[in-house]
């Protein structure tokens, strides 16, 4: 049977749109907007990351999807132009994303590496708390708490590198000491603490020596 | 209809034609406000007005006509001049259905890539723009099927056209792969160095990477134009090395040339009505980034520099003087409230006169009087002059005169540990700014002071801008708690490892050492009969919280409310610290994120400034 609208001339044959699939750049975008508003990290958070951190990881592993560690990096530079409501579960949802690929690719006998250059702009709390890192370098970045509590409670890290004028010897550093304390003590947590004490000791040292403040 | 005819004869064929082909395109885009064709008729080398244009200021699409006649030469098709043109102004109005589509992105982009790629210089830096928006325009159009054969026809004539580069055969192989565009032999013949190859190779892989989407993320886009930048960047260098393909010659390509890099010399020479439409453009982006890039985005394109003196933030152990902020931060607020749709203006009732009858109140019947006031009860049901007595009203003016406006009393915590509104973008000021605009533009008192360790008197003005240079102004460092004591006492338990200044502040110990004070003054007090809306924002920690809850209810004119933020706690009976509610006859309101700023800051508009009130006295007239 003709279609009887086939004898006008001024009617456009279909069109062939292609449907697009999300890409996990959008996708990763989308879920830290909906994470950012769901789970809030109050201010006294120091208290309460554990917690924290095991509901965002729960609601990554659940709403993620695949993603592999150029979109994590991706993500890093397009968030980083847009101002965050909730700049510490931005922060730690980076740092998840990256710590559940960590996870996952460590099964499949993996090394994960990633290596982020803001080029001087401010991400305050990136990688907050992440849990597992294998290979993790953050350079020309503004901003507190980056990096704060990597591999704490039960984490895991080979090497972390902020870069900056005193890294090589704060990496040689945490490197003694951990081994130091290994040494003396099992205990992880205790000594994840312990840590962040000398270091904020070593890091004023350097900083008399250098005549700054 | 005979003018119409006159006009049809002076325009050439072609013009026609272009004109055919621009009508036949828009109501395929179901007739967008896109205005035009404007048809050049200059030969041109000139990126834009050379080959085709999208004004996106004043939504006008270009099309050079000797470079449509130049692309249809090269294309094999029966009726080359409208396919070409059709194709063309497919890709423009493209830009303004699909990519970029705001005028907010183009600047945002505009400005970012100066600052992704500062060492490329000016000319490098609008290809990289220019390039990534037709790159995301023809690949949307192609996927939403918009004059996709004639976009395609377009791309391969004017491949054709123009000698290739690196740059050129890239992104034709690019383009092989995401559109199905047809071989050309001038290109896939050309024989390239090795390391030639390589870098295209490089390139290509880096465009792979590209994710086509026609959303409106500021950051998104920002992070696909670094990827696409750095991936063409090296071969734009090696085009350089070619004189036959230099960057002159690539202006004059289609894929070059649409839409053009926003700078602020373009800005400065525009008439004052479209700089307009850039500044409501930036005050778009306002919203989504911070004060600090904001103030950068401003200084570059409309030249204001940004402020300078910022004092620190953090937990303070000195009571400073109030840092009153300066006008360009009052603006930035004025601009935020504007953005964020924030403020409310209570409608002006009109006021009408009403007639009320007067209790017992009656007069001598007289001829002239309203019949509907006329007693007979006194005369037997009927009319008898000396007998009848008529009904005696009054008039009054209602409702305006008895429309009460409510005033505003706005308390903000200054302290150092909320942000300091100059050097941040502090959503406690935006919602005050919010208050204070819509109170006073409907006419309504205002009265504001700032507290910490000490709370300032009340300032009242009816300028507004005075108002919110006091909401804008920081003290910053005033005392909070004492931080050393706790300290000494923390220290004393060998219980902490260690602990930062911020760290002290979140311990739940904290609140023992608080010494803020939200002292609610007795100029406060409102007249009786005036409503006063009081709005106190802080983040807790008001070491006085009894005495200013038992002063806030001890009149009923007062509607207390607390914005509360996160940070210390509010010690008021049954209030949990995260649900908002009345309690104890305060309305707090808990701030779990900024936009519950936004959000409460509206209610509160909504719920007391817009709310009709009863009248308390109604007044005589005459």
């Amino acid at each position: 049977m003709t279609n009887p609208f086939d004898k006008l001339k001024g009617i456009l044959p279909p069109r062939e749109i292609k449907t697009s699939e999300e890409s996990p750049l959008e996708r990763l975008i989308k879920l830290n907007r909906e994470l950012e508003r769901e789970i809030v990290l109050p201010d006294d958070w120091y208290f309460k990351i554990h917690k924290f951190r095991l509901n965002l990881y729960e609601q990554i592993s659940k709403r993620a999807g695949s993603y592999d560690v150029q979109d994590i990096s991706n993500l890093t530079t397009a968030l980083s132009f847009e101002e965050s409501k909730n700049q510490r579960t931005r922060g730690a949802y980076i740092g998840g994303l990256l710590s559940l690929l960590t996870e996952k690719n460590h099964k499949l006998n993996k090394t994960t590496s990633l290596e982020i250059d803001l080029k001087r702009r401010e991400f305050p709390y990136l990688f907050l708390a992440c849990k597992y890192v294998d290979t993790l370098k953050i350079s020309n970045i503004k901003g507190d708490y980056v990096g704060s509590w990597i591999a704490d409670y039960n984490g895991k890290c080979d090497i972390l590198d902020k870069e900056g004028k005193y890294s090589p010897q704060l990496k040689q550093f945490i490197e003694e000491q951990r081994q130091k304390y290994i040494k003396h003590n099992g205990n992880i947590k205790k000594m994840n603490m312990f840590l962040n004490k000398e270091i904020k000791e070593f890091y004023m040292s350097i900083m008399e020596k250098n005549g700054k403040n | 209809m005979e003018k119409t005819e006159d006009i049809q004869e002076k325009l050439t064929q072609e013009e026609l034609t272009i004109i055919e082909g621009f009508e036949e395109v828009k109501n395929s885009y179901y007739r967008p406000p896109v205005k035009g064709p404007m048809i050049i008729k200059k030969e041109s080398l000139e990126s834009g007005i050379g080959t085709a244009l999208f004004d996106q200021i004043n939504n006008v699409v270009g099309i050079n006509l000797p470079f449509v006649k130049k692309l249809s030469a090269h294309s094999d098709k029966q009726s080359a001049f409208l396919s070409i043109a059709r194709g063309l102004i497919s890709h423009e109005i493209g830009h303004y259905m699909f990519h970029p589509a705001e005028l907010s992105l183009s600047l945002f982009l505009s400005y970012n890539t100066t600052r992704l790629f500062p060492d490329a210089g000016g000319a490098k830096q609008d290809m990289i723009y220019q390039l990534y928006l037709d790159y995301q325009d023809n690949n949307l159009i192609v996927n939403n099927s918009m004059h996709s054969d004639d976009l395609k026809n377009t791309l391969t004539a004017s491949f054709k056209a123009n000698p290739p580069s690196l740059l050129a055969i890239a992104l034709h192989k690019e383009y092989r792969r995401t559109m199905a565009l047809p071989e050309i032999e001038q290109i896939s013949n050309m024989k390239l160095e090795k390391e030639d190859s390589r870098k295209i190779d490089s390139a290509l892989k880096g465009l792979e990477k590209i994710v086509v989407a026609d959303s409106q993320e500021y950051g998104f886009h920002t992070a696909q134009l670094k990827i696409f930048g750095e991936s063409i960047l090296p071969l734009l260098e090696s085009d350089e090395k070619y004189g036959g393909n230099s960057m002159q010659g690539l202006k004059n390509l289609i894929y070059s040339g649409a839409i053009q890099r926003i700078t602020a010399e373009d800005i400065e020479n525009l008439p004052e009505v479209e700089k307009d439409k850039i500044i409501t453009a930036l005050e778009k982006i306002s919203k989504r980034i911070s004060k600090g890039d904001y103030e950068k985005i401003m200084e570059y394109f409309l030249k204001k520099s940004p402020e300078s003196d910022v004092r620190g933030k953090g937990i303070g152990k000195t009571p400073l003087d109030n840092k009153i902020a300066e006008m360009s931060v009052v603006e930035y607020y004025k601009t935020l409230a504007r953005a964020h749709n924030g403020i409310v203006i209570r409608p002006k009732r009109i006021s009408a006169l009403q007639l009320q009858n007067i209790e017992f109140g009656l007069k001598e019947f007289h001829p002239s009087d309203n019949p509907s006031r006329i007693d007979l009860r006194f005369s037997g049901g009927m009319i008898i002059p000396g007998l009848t007595k008529t009904r005696r009203q009054r008039k009054i003016l209602s409702p305006s005169e008895l429309d009460v406006v409510p005033s505003l009393i706005l308390y903000k915590d200054a302290s150092g540990s909320m942000p300091d509104p100059s050097a941040d973008k502090c959503y406690a000021t935006l919602a005050g700014t919010m208050l204070v605009q819509s109170y006073i533009g409907s006419g309504a008192e205002v009265k504001i002071a700032l507290f910490d360790a000490s709370c300032d008197e009340l300032s009242q003005t009816k300028r507004e801008d005075e108002l919110l240079r006091i909401l804008c102004s920081y003290k910053g460092g005033g005392t909070t708690f004492d931080i050393e004591k706790m300290r000494k006492e923390l220290e004393e338990t060998r219980k902490n490892y260690y602990m930062d200044e911020k760290m002290l502040a979140s311990h739940p110990l904290a609140k023992s050492y608080m010494k803020k004070q939200a002292r609610v003054t007795m100029r406060a007090r409102e007249k009786k009969g005036n409503l006063a809306d009081i709005v106190i924002i802080t983040d807790g920690g008001i070491s006085n919280i009894k005495e200013l809850t038992s002063f806030l209810n001890e009149n009923q004119n007062y509607r207390p409310i607390i914005l509360h933020t996160e940070g210390f706690s509010l010690d008021i009976p049954g209030y949990d610290q995260k649900t908002s509610g009345t309690y104890d006859g305060i309305s707090i309101y808990k701030i779990n994120s900024v936009d519950d700023f936004i959000k409460f800051g509206k209610k509160i508009l909504y719920e007391n400034l817009l709310q009709r009130e009863k009248r308390i006295m109604p007044s005589r007239i005459g």
